[in-house]
């Protein structure tokens, strides 16, 4: 088995300078624009700031891999287009893509660029991957969180290329690409717009010693005094029914894989993502470097479970449907 | 996903910055906002790409405030430029106001602390317009700037006895925030116990009549079925 590569999140120059520092084999980003999924204000990198990262980035031996996974708008794709000229031309290791008319045009304009297929795609079973290879000469997926350790090793089982998984951060419980819950409340989605729960429709009203998160003028959770919050999205929301206050989707929470390393190796997944470019550099700091511990530890043959609770939505974490006790 | 949080613990508040700051503050505050603008404009000289990124927050205004100091900061975002004045008697509203422990915030500024994770363990507290206030995370997260060292860079010839004193300073402050501590803890050990008591009751209390609703439905829910069973 091949080592675990760590593939880690730049929102910023500072960011990714860490990253890299850190221990990341390769660091991704997107520019500053709806062209990618974390379109959030005062993130993501200019064109000059892409290429000084590459420049940083290879020069001490790290990928850069540019995210342009949202899909183009109907009736102006240019800024799309321009994305991945940039990428081309600039010389990013992989440009990470979904949708299928910009995957097209990225095969057939610039042959040489390596392409990678996002979560946002939602290529969840090895008929839709092959297609993806087929087609557009796809050489690595990121699969969506949704799968469990043995779908993923049979999903290994029947395609010829290498598989990314989530590894630590946010937990999207829904198959990603076809979540409509943000855009249900606020009219953006993180597929079109790159934005889950858009900062410009969410407000913290402190009443007392609780804390309420509304999201477009929706109350959607209220912490007591001293209990750990969450981020104000919709599917970590606390909903009364039937008489029951309780999470209806997932309670706040997030992944963390390091204590099932050999496990996702032995399913044959060849990268692991850390998620959380909207987060800080202490949080890249932190958790690249936990990262790479345990992926040494376990190219060894150890486990090294770590515990980064502190870093963590509604301060725990979980190993999601890897480790699917549930169904 | 935006950031934020909540409102810092009482306890947090109680530090010998709280006491420090007590007792400067007669001192005159011009010399502070000397400092604080001398501050901003190094900081904008050698970051401009900062700017940049601010650039969409043009005429907006966060009230910063630390809750262990007696001083809160206004910041206002201008064109090409940031401002920053101490301000004690808030005298008009913000379009953000950020409280929380002033080591907390000097932490998330410098890029030492998650500022999400602030928000998760509820160590700060933010109101206003979440937007601009990620904007200005990520604005100041984008570049590497080291507060104190700009601090210090800001006094000029004073810099090198300012680092020496800060760092006798800062060990000081570590003995005495243990201290402290525990001295808190004596004070409130018992008030603490009390309210762990009343905590422990209320949630008692709470899942009684939780359990005591369920039944009241349940029981409405068969009275109807033997009501629709009556003949009328």
């Amino acid at each position: 088995m091949t080592k675990l590569e760590l593939v880690c999140p730049a929102g910023t120059p500072a960011a990714l300078r860490i990253a890299v520092d850190s221990g990341a084999d390769a660091v991704y980003m997107g520019f500053r624009d709806e062209t990618n999924a974390r379109n959030f204000p005062g993130l993501n990198f200019s064109v000059e700031e892409l290429a000084e990262a590459l420049d940083y980035a290879h020069t001490r031996g790290a990928k850069v891999l540019l995210a342009v996974n949202t899909y183009a708008k109907a009736g102006n794709g240019d800024p799309w287009i321009r994305a991945v000229d940039n990428a081309a031309r600039l010389k990013v290791d992989a440009i990470i893509m979904a949708d299928i008319g910009l995957l097209a045009y990225a095969k057939e304009t610039h042959p040489d660029l390596r392409l990678h297929l996002s979560v946002q795609a939602s290529a969840s079973n090895p008929a839709a991957i092959n297609h993806y290879v087929q087609e557009f000469g796809i050489r690595r997926v990121v699969l969506p969180r949704v799968l469990t350790l043995p779908e993923i090793r049979r999903i290994n089982e029947r395609i010829d290329i290498k598989t990314e998984v989530f590894a630590f951060g946010g937990m999207c419980p829904m198959a990603e690409g076809r979540c409509s819950l943000s855009s249900y409340i606020t009219g953006k989605s993180p597929n079109m717009n790159g934005v889950c729960s858009p900062a410009s429709h969410v407000t913290y009203v402190q009443s007392g010693a609780d804390l309420k998160t509304n999201l477009a003028g929706f109350t959607i959770n209220t912490f007591g005094p001293n209990e750990q919050a969450g981020y104000p999205t919709l599917c970590k929301g606390r909903f009364a029914a039937g008489g029951e206050v309780g999470y209806l989707f997932e309670e706040p929470t997030s992944l963390n894989v390091t204590g099932i390393l050999p496990e996702l190796m032995d399913a044959g997944v060849s990268a692991l993502k850390i998620e959380g470019r909207q987060r800080s550099k202490a949080y890249v700091r932190e958790v690249v470097r936990n990262f790479r511990a345990a992926i040494d530890a376990a190219a060894r043959g150890e486990r090294l479970e770590i515990n980064m609770d502190g870093l963590s939505e509604g301060g725990q974490n979980t190993t999601g449907a890897y480790d699917k006790k549930w169904m | 996903m935006p950031p934020a949080a909540a409102r810092p613990t009482d306890n947090d508040a109680f530090s010998p910055l709280l006491m420090a700051g007590l007792l400067l503050r007669p001192l005159p505050k011009a010399p502070l906002n000397r400092l604080l603008r001398h501050m901003a404009g190094h900081i904008q000289k050698n970051h401009p790409a900062i700017l940049e990124r601010l650039a969409p927050l043009a005429g907006t205004e966060f009230l910063i405030c630390p809750t262990d100091l007696p001083h809160d900061m206004r910041m206002i975002i201008g064109t090409g430029q940031v401002d920053c004045r101490i301000e004690d008697d808030i005298k008009a509203p913000a379009d953000v106001t950020i409280s929380g422990p002033f080591l907390s915030l000097m932490d998330m500024m410098d890029g030492r602390i998650d500022g999400d994770a602030l928000f998760f363990s509820r160590s700060l507290s933010v109101e206003g317009d979440t937007e601009a206030l990620l904007t200005l995370r990520n604005a100041m997260d984008s570049e590497d700037i080291d507060l104190r060292q700009e601090i210090l860079t800001s006094l000029g010839p004073l810099k090198t006895p300012a680092a020496a004193l800060l760092n006798i300073t800062g060990r000081l402050y570590h003995g005495l925030s243990r201290d402290m501590s525990h001295i808190r803890r004596a004070a409130t050990a018992s008030l603490a116990r009390r309210c762990d008591a009343l905590t422990q009751e209320n949630q008692e209390l709470a899942r009684k009549t939780a359990e005591l609703e369920k039944k009241l439905t349940k029981t409405q829910n068969r009275l109807q079925v033997l009501n629709r069973k009556i003949p009328s």
